[in-house]
Order: C-alpha cells, then sequence, then structure tokens
C-alpha cells in the first residue's frame, strides 16, 4: 500500500494517471489518424474537415474525452456509490446491448462481408456505432455485479457457474454473430473474470473446453474465417490476393525500420496498406515513428495496465475490483490482439487498437470505460487515506 | 457504504494481479515481436517496401542526327506527342461519377467520341482500345500526333480528362527518302537503329535517357521526387558522313538507268575520293525508304556493296598486272603470246573475247586478254600471287564504318590446285566486295597507296562542338612504286577508255581511265556458273594524272539480249557519274580545250 501513497504524492491522483495515459494514446493516434488522411487530392483543414478521418477523430475525441470526464467526476462515482444503481445501469446496459446487436443483423449496413454497423446521422454528421462495442463493457460490468452477489457462493454451480455461462454463452453468441474476433475476446476476458471472481476451478476447466471448442465450431463453419487462418500460413504464397494484408502490414514495419520514416512521411498509407488509419494504424505508425514509436505505445498500454493492477489492488470492494480488472483486461488484450495481428503473429480479426484507431463508437466506449476506471481509482484512494490527497487533486 | 465488502474474500484480487502482469509481459512481447521482424527481415521487407513505392520516370534523349559532308540532313528527330488513355483511372472515375451500372456504358461512349473526334479517329475504334486493354495505365490511343490534335487532347476539361494525356515521343526522320538509305539505315519501333549508321553508331546516337525517381501511391501519383538517382537527359551525337547526298543523287540516278535499261536484277555503285579514301557515295539499286522500311523486301534492304562479295573477273587484272611488273616477273615492253584467243594452261582451256597475236602488258589489259594475263601468272609461284591479291586488302573487311561487312573469300594458297593462279590472275575463284575492288583501284590512282575507305567524317556533341573529326587519308599500306602507279593510272588504264572505239566511253570534258570486268554468276549452292547470269562492271576513275574520283559499278544479271559486257552495262553509268559529280566538285574540264577548237572548228 506504500507504493501508491508515494505515487499519489507527485500530485495527481490515482485515477487521474488513467486518464493521463489514455489521453496520451489518444494524442498519437489522432497524430497518425491524421497523417493518415492526408490525400493528394484535397487539403487536410478545409471545408470538408468534418468528412476526412481526421475530421471525424477530433469530434469523436472531443466527445469523447466529454464522456471520460464525466463518467470519471460524476457518473462513476454516483454509480459506484451504491450497487442498486450499477445494477440497473447493468440491466439498461444489457438491454440496449441486446437489442442494438439483433437490430444489426436486421438494419445493419453490411461492409466487407460482415454486417456489424448500425448508421446514424446526426445533422449530416455520419455515425457508425458497432453493437458489440457497448456489448463488451456491459456483459463485464454484469458479470462484476453477479459474481459479487450478497449472499451467495461463488463457487457454486446451480447458483453462480451455470447462470454465468449462460451469460457468457449468450453474449459470446450475439457478440459472434457480427465479429468472431470481438465475441472471442469478450469470451476470454468473461472467463477469466469468472476466475477471478472465484468460481471452482473444476468449472473453469470445463467452461474452458466448451469454450475452445465453440470458437473452433464457428471458425469451421464460416469459411472466410478460414480463408484468414490459411492466409496466416501461407502469407507468402499470395501476397497478391489472400496474403495481402499480412503482407503489406509487414512491408509497412519494414518501410519504417528502427527509427521510422518522420511522421507524415509513412508511404504504405497511401492505398498500399487496407484498414491503415483503423485496424491497422499500429503499422502506420511504426512506419513513421519506427520501432521506437511502437515501442513507446506498447509501453504506454502496459503502464495503462499498471493503473489497471493499481486500482484493483486498492479497489475498496468485490465488484469493483472486478470491474477494475475487467475493463482494465479488456483494453489491454484488445491492444495485444491488434499488435500481435498488425506484426503478423496472429490470424487477422478486426480488432481496433484502443484509443489509437479511428472509430467512432470504440473510442466513445473506451472513453467511458476509462473514465469507469477513474472513478475506481479515485475512490479507493480517497478510502484509503482521505484528506492529504483532496488536497494534492487540488493543486 | 458496506455492501460489496462481505463478498470481498471470495475475490482472487491476487489471482488478478497476476493476470494482468502476464498480459503485460505479452504486451511487452509484442514489441518484441517487432523487434524479431525488423531484425530478421527488416531489410528484405523495406526493400519489398521500397519496390512497390518506387517509380521511375524516363526522360528520353534525343537523337542526335546524321549529316552529310555538306551539312545535309539525312535522319534527324522529331519531338512528336502520343496521346494515351489511363484505362484503369478512367473507369475508376466513370463508376464513382454514375453510380448506377446502366448509364456507365453511355458515358464511356460519349466519352471515347470526344475524344475520338480530336483525334480524328473512328469512336468505336477508341472504345476498343480502352476496352482490350482496361487494366492498363497506358493505352497509346495515337501516335505522331499534330499540333492541333495534341492541343484538342490537351484543352480537353471533362470529368474523366484527367485519364487522357500526351506524352512526348520522337519519330526518326529521313529528309531524302530512299536516297542513301543503305548507308544511313534505320530504326526500329523501339528506337534501336536497326541498320547501316544507325546501327553501327546506335549507342552514340542514342544518347543516354535521363531518369528521374519519385515515391508512389499505389495508384502510382507520384508524392516526391527523389534526389538519389535522377539524372538528366543526355541527348545523343550526330554523325557527320563524308558522302555527298548531291553525288549520292547522281549515282542512284545512273543505276536505276542501268537497270532499266538492261532489264537487270540490281545493281551497285560506289564513289570514292582516292586522294583521302572518303567514300562520297553508295548506292544499291534497288532501294527502299527507311522512312517506312517494313514496306520492301529485305534483299532491298542489304548493302551489297559491302556485305555480298562476288568474283571480280577482268576488273581484277590491273592489280595482278602492277605487281608482276612491280615485282619482275614481266616488264613492260616485253611482248607475250596471246595465242590468238586460245590456249591450254595444264588441261584448262582459256579464251579470250578479242582474240590477239603478241601483246605487251599494257595490250593485255587493254584488250583484257585472259591468256596473256594468265601466261604472266605461271610465271609466279602460288605464294606470290596470294600475296600480290590481299596486299590491295581482298580477303579482309576494309573496316569502313558500316555494319555487316564482309572481307570477301580468298583461299589460302596452299589450298590452291595448280590452275588456281591462272584464275585468280583474270578474277576467278576467288570473291570480293565492290568496295574493295574500289579501294584498291584508288590505290592505283594516288599514286600507289591504299587507303582505308571512311564514311564518318566525325562525331558532333548534341550541341554542335567537335568529338573526332577526321580528314586526309589513313594509309593501310603502299602497294605500289610510284612509277608503276603512274603507269597504269596514266598510260594503261586511261587506254582502255581513250583507245578502244568500240562502246565510247570517253566523256567530252574530262579525260578518264577504267577496267572493264565482265564476270558469271555462280549458283548460290552448288558448283558452277548460271547459264545467261552475269555481273557487268566498270571500274573508273578521273581525271587522268590527278584522279579526284574513283568509282565502281556493277550491274547484276542484265538481260543478256540486251547486253551484259561491263563496258555496255556499266560503263555508261561510270562516265555519267564521272562526268557529273566532277562538274558538281567544281573540278575544272582538262579536255576542254579539244571541245572549244571542235567548236571553233564548227563555227569556223
Amino acid at each position: 500500500m506504500l507504493n501508491e501513497r508515494s505515487e499519489r504524492a507527485e500530485g495527481l491522483t490515482h485515477g487521474a494517471w488513467f486518464i493521463v495515459v489514455a489521453g496520451a494514446l489518444t494524442c498519437i493516434g489522432l497524430m497518425i489518424v491524421a497523417s493518415g488522411s492526408a490525400s493528394l487530392q484535397r487539403p487536410l483543414l478545409g471545408s470538408e474537415f468534418l468528412k476526412t478521418t481526421f475530421g471525424r477523430q477530433c469530434v469523436f475525441v472531443a466527445a469523447g474525452t466529454g464522456v471520460m470526464m464525466l463518467t470519471a467526476k460524476a457518473v462513476g462515482p454516483w454509480l459506484l456509490a451504491s450497487r442498486d444503481r450499477l445494477r440497473a445501469a447493468a440491466w439498461i446496459g444489457v438491454v440496449a446491448a441486446v437489442v442494438s446487436l439483433v437490430s444489426v443483423k436486421i438494419f445493419g449496413d453490411v461492409t466487407r462481408g460482415s454486417q456489424r454497423w448500425l448508421k446514424f446521422s446526426l445533422g449530416g454528421f455520419d455515425i457508425g456505432f458497432q453493437p458489440s462495442e457497448l456489448a463488451k463493457p456491459v456483459l463485464i460490468g454484469f458479470l462484476a455485479l453477479f459474481l459479487t452477489r450478497d449472499g451467495v457462493d461463488a463457487r457454486s454451480l446451480r447458483k453462480t457457474f451455470i447462470p454465468v455461462l449462460g451469460m457468457i454463452f449468450c453474449g459470446g453468441l450475439l457478440i459472434g454473430l457480427e465479429d468472431l474476433g470481438t465475441a472471442a475476446l469478450t469470451c476470454l476476458v468473461a472467463c477469466l473474470m469468472v476466475w477471478i471472481g472465484g468460481c471452482s476451478y473444476r468449472h473453469l476447466i470445463a467452461l474452458g473446453v466448451v469454450s475452445v471448442l465453440g470458437l473452433a465450431a464457428l471458425i469451421w463453419f464460416e469459411p472466410y474465417r478460414m480463408d484468414r487462418l490459411w492466409a496466416h500460413q501461407n502469407l507468402w504464397n499470395d501476397p497478391q490476393g489472400k496474403g495481402y494484408q499480412g503482407v503489406q502490414s509487414l512491408l509497412t514495419l519494414g518501410s519504417g525500420g528502427w527509427w521510422g520514416r518522420g511522421l507524415g512521411a509513412g508511404v504504405q498509407k497511401y492505398g498500399y496498406l487496407p484498414e491503415s488509419r483503423t485496424d491497422f494504424v499500429f503499422a502506420v505508425l511504426c512506419e513513421e515513428l519506427g520501432f521506437v514509436g511502437g515501442a513507446v505505445v506498447v509501453a504506454l498500454f502496459i503502464a495503462f495496465i499498471w493503473l489497471g493492477v493499481g486500482a484493483m489492488r486498492t479497489a475498496r470492494t468485490g465488484v469493483e475490483t472486478l470491474l477494475a480488472f475487467g475493463l482494465t483486461a479488456l483494453i489491454g488484450f484488445q491492444a495485444l490482439i491488434n499488435i500481435a495481428v498488425v506484426t503478423v503473429w496472429i490470424p487477422t480479426t478486426g480488432i481496433p487498437l484502443p484509443f489509437i484507431s479511428a472509430g467512432g463508437s470504440n473510442y466513445l466506449v473506451f472513453s467511458a470505460m476509462v473514465g469507469m476506471l477513474a472513478a475506481i481509482g479515485t475512490r479507493s484512494a480517497m478510502n484509503e487515506v482521505a484528506v492529504p490527497n483532496e488536497i494534492s487533486e487540488e493543486s | 457504504m458496506t455492501q460489496g465488502t462481505s463478498r470481498f474474500a471470495a475475490v482472487r484480487r491476487r489471482t488478478g494481479v497476476w493476470v494482468l502482469t502476464g498480459l503485460m509481459a505479452l504486451l511487452l512481447s509484442t514489441a518484441g515481436r517487432l523487434a524479431y521482424v525488423l531484425k530478421t527481415d527488416g531489410e528484405r521487407l523495406a526493400g519489398l517496401a521500397e519496390r512497390q513505392q518506387f517509380k521511375r520516370i524516363v526522360l528520353p534523349a534525343r537523337r542526335g542526327s546524321i549529316f552529310d559532308d555538306r551539312g545535309r540532313m539525312l535522319a534527324g528527330t522529331r519531338r512528336v506527342p502520343d496521346a494515351f488513355v489511363d484505362a484503369r483511372l478512367l473507369f475508376n472515375l466513370i463508376e464513382s461519377e454514375h453510380p448506377d451500372e446502366g448509364a456507365r456504358e453511355a458515358a464511356f461512349r460519349d466519352w471515347c467520341d470526344q475524344v475520338a473526334v480530336r483525334l480524328n479517329l473512328p469512336g468505336a475504334k477508341v472504345a476498343e482500345l480502352i476496352r482490350q486493354h482496361s487494366a492498363s495505365s497506358y493505352v497509346v490511343l495515337k501516335r505522331e500526333l499534330d499540333e492541333s490534335e495534341a492541343a484538342a487532347i490537351l484543352n480537353l476539361d471533362d470529368a474523366f480528362s484527367r485519364a487522357v494525356g500526351v506524352t512526348p515521343a520522337s519519330a526518326r526522320v529521313y529528309p531524302l527518302g530512299s536516297s542513301m538509305a543503305h548507308v544511313v539505315g534505320f530504326v526500329g519501333r523501339e528506337g534501336r537503329g536497326l541498320e547501316g549508321i544507325e546501327r553501327r553508331f546506335d549507342e552514340m546516337l542514342r544518347g543516354t535517357d535521363g531518369e528521374r525517381r519519385t515515391t508512389c501511391t499505389v495508384s502510382r501519383g507520384s508524392l516526391d521526387l527523389r534526389l538519389d538517382g535522377a539524372r538528366d537527359p543526355a541527348d545523343g551525337r550526330h554523325v557527320v558522313l563524308t558522302t555527298d547526298a548531291e553525288i549520292q543523287r547522281i549515282v542512284e540516278e545512273q543505276l536505276a538507268s542501268a537497270v532499266e535499261k538492261f532489264s537487270a536484277e540490281s545493281a551497285v555503285g560506289v564513289v570514292m575520293d582516292p586522294r583521302t579514301g572518303d567514300v562520297l557515295a553508295l548506292a544499291c539499286v534497288p532501294t527502299y525508304d527507311p522512312n517506312e522500311p517494313a514496306g520492301s523486301p529485305t534483299a532491298a534492304r542489304r548493302n551489297r556493296a559491302i556485305t555480298d562479295p562476288i568474283e571480280p573477273g577482268s576488273c581484277f587484272k590491273p592489280f595482278v598486272g602492277a605487281l608482276a611488273l612491280q615485282e619482275g616477273f614481266v616488264s613492260s615492253r616485253e611482248s607475250i603470246n596471246c595465242h590468238h584467243g586460245q590456249h591450254f594452261f595444264g588441261a584448262r582451256r582459256v579464251r579470250d573475247t578479242h582474240p590477239q597475236g603478241y601483246l605487251d602488258l599494257k595490250g593485255i589489259i587493254v584488250h583484257s586478254s585472259n591468256i596473256g594475263i594468265g601466261t604472266i601468272a605461271t610465271r609466279m609461284p602460288k605464294e606470290a600471287m596470294e600475296r600480290f591479291v590481299r596486299s590491295f586488302g581482298f580477303g579482309a573487311p576494309t573496316g569502313i564504318e558500316l555494319p555487316g561487312e564482309s572481307g570477301g573469300i580468298v583461299k589460302p594458297s596452299s589450298m590452291w590446285s595448280g590452275y588456281s593462279t591462272v584464275s585468280h590472275s583474270f578474277g576467278q575463284e576467288l570473291a570480293v566486295t565492290p568496295l574493295q575492288l574500289v579501294t584498291a583501284l584508288c590505290a592505283m590512282v594516288n599514286g600507289g597507296e591504299l587507303p582505308a575507305p571512311r564514311i564518318v567524317r566525325g562525331v558532333l556533341n548534341a550541341d554542335g562542338s567537335v568529338v573526332e573529326w577526321s580528314e586526309g587519308m589513313n594509309v593501310v599500306r603502299r602497294v605500289l612504286r610510284e612509277d608503276v602507279a603512274s603507269l597504269f593510272g596514266e598510260e594503261i588504264l586511261p587506254a582502255v577508255v581513250e583507245d578502244v572505239q568500240e562502246g565510247n566511253l570517253k566523256s567530252q570534258k574530262y579525260t578518264s581511265l577504267g577496267k572493264t570486268g565482265t564476270a558469271q554468276v555462280p549458283y548460290p549452292n552448288r558448283p558452277g556458273y548460271e547459264p545467261g547470269a552475269y555481273v557487268g562492271s566498270f571500274l573508273g576513275a578521273g581525271p587522268v594524272g590527278d584522279a579526284r574520283l574513283a568509282v565502281i559499278v556493277m550491274v547484276r544479271k542484265p538481260n543478256p539480249s540486251k547486253g551484259y559486257y561491263g563496258r555496255t552495262v556499266a560503263g555508261p553509268a561510270v562516265k555519267a557519274i564521272l562526268e557529273q559529280s566532277l562538274e558538281y566538285l567544281g573540278v575544272p574540264p582538262d579536255r576542254e580545250s579539244k571541245v572549244g577548237v571542235r567548236l571553233t572548228d564548227l563555227g569556223g
């Protein structure tokens, strides 16, 4: 506990550090997205600014920052203060997630073979909303609550494990219909939460086996996923076809080398590397800022997880502990998978890099998650040593 | 504030910390993975990326011109634009402009029609061309646009005009058309010289293309100019020939009229300056137009003056006679029995067309007696005869700056039969090129020095400054003593023209000398001669005493019923060439007095 105290003595609360790290990642992301939005056809800052990826990202970052601060300072503490409020919020979230996940299957736009987006237009500003992004934190929040119910033994098969399994299965299925990568990620984090939440190891092993089988089945029945796996195995056999994305990602990394070509000087973003502003933005970052830039980003994510560890260790309640763990793990795993995909370590899955990839709904959701983590961090700090930290926060 | 604490113990907090620590380790390992990729494969990947991001823009060098000795342009390069379409871009533009597919086809056709009108092409052809190469970003619609067409394309301004453009291209032009085609040669579609000077000096004429390197987007748009490897084009050098387009015209005219008059298969003519070895004209008839080389058969493009050796026949006698005299195998006054037109050398019977009794060396040459020259030859060892032949340059290429020169065929004397020395003496059993013959004649009329023939006067830089220039004679060797040379050049050979009444070849204005030759054409692929197939040749030079020009004309396969003797079929052409060319060169006539006298006589 002494560690946290000395950290806090630097002047920022533990919660505030979450926002600082997320903010740093966001700034790097904005820079790369701005660079990636450069076009030979029109100036970046022009009348159509809000139609460029960068312009849109600016709007999302502005909105996201608002959401983050609001969650950190007001909504988060207010919710955390009462388990009933948290429960109500979780239920609202569940209903919203299920409704949007179902409706995306019915009304959603098809992009590159996947039906993932609900599109809205807000006074001419198009917003694409990806329901799976919402479903991830909702499932985590719900699990955190469910695993810490009053008077229920977390080791119970009937009272805890079976219902939890059902939740994960339903959530995974709903998300998986739309986006297998996100589903796998969510299920993984959910299972870890069940473990951390105190379930019996015997049940957990059974769950692990079932999850792996389910995942295999999903891959087996959706041929394009097999293609992705195949492409990963034989990347260089078909560099212009199935291996194109992976090969271009590697070329982008190689093009940057250790020190990078300089911010804005990347070339692969000009049409060579698909998804260069979203799922593969990390490659563009490495092309422009080199291994050094990539390492800085990785270090920031590690710092973020470190903060999550701190929040978890000092959390006042079980639900906060589990929430801190789940949200941190979700962000951390997403970063891990994204970077592993970009460096062609694992097959391509459509997982954006938190805070850095351009994208509307996922940035807003991440902002809310960071706000929540900040709120948890701040609350635990207040609990630990009340008065001195109030003062340092003011200064 | 107390609701969660009751279940607090159940949460495996420490396990969670370990899991998150593991996650941090995994994240750290992605940085390791990145480093691993860069370390093990980084250079190859960077190279591959570089290769796809890199674009070379070639800045073509302008091909040098070819001039004759007086600066007349024989070959030049015109900058003419090509019109091209970026078909890929065009279809992309149409697609983005017209979301529904039905409208695209109509828009495409409309646009093709618009472009076609500006290029004076049928619209359907443009559409077809673009469709055929729909994946290409460079479809040439029309080459060698004129100015108005190029302007019309550049002024096109609609939604798709970005897809069409005009690039500078070069067209090789030969202002004199077929004249001197065999010397100048021509250039193929890709800008490589394929024949003649164009081929021999291709590298020099072509220059070095310049280059710009740019980084480009996936749609090949240039992002920035790279400084490494940027190079300006170095325009090609100009080549100046020793030939004179006017003398060439005269020769071509005479050859053509000889071919026509005697219904011959072809004719070859070469004019040289004996004082320097400069080739002033080199012509083959029939000829071809280098502007349209594909429009003529390959045979017409052969430069037969240097590529096709033939038996020289009687033209060869003076060279043997002169060296025999110089080396003492015969004296100039000696009378040799010519056996009245028929004599056996061993088992071989040799005949003369004009039977004679006793003749001296001059008589043998003037009357072209095979028996006479053969008798002199019997006195020589084989080796001496071979040496004579080779010392005049036969059997080896002259080294003229043209591609494909043959050295002729001279067998080594070790392979000769007992009769070979005799047959060599009147120009059989060996083959020589017309150029070799006229070069050898130069040695006879310039005082005895064998010149190296030259057809390239010099090379100029693109800006006109001189790189190389050569004048004067390059002497290969002295072949004849001056007294022997002047005996032949000023007495014996002039007599062939002056003293023989039959088939008068005397010019009204200039004294001249010469030697006739009539050879039979051997079968191309079996021993023996084609019946009725002759090559009539005439070697000539003038004026006597200070020869300015040496000429050979060979007429191949004239219709025998119209004449085939060298004197008949080639003699008049040589006479006309000498007369007209000397006049053109401003050489004062050396027979004017006679003409003058005659006019006075007439007047009186």
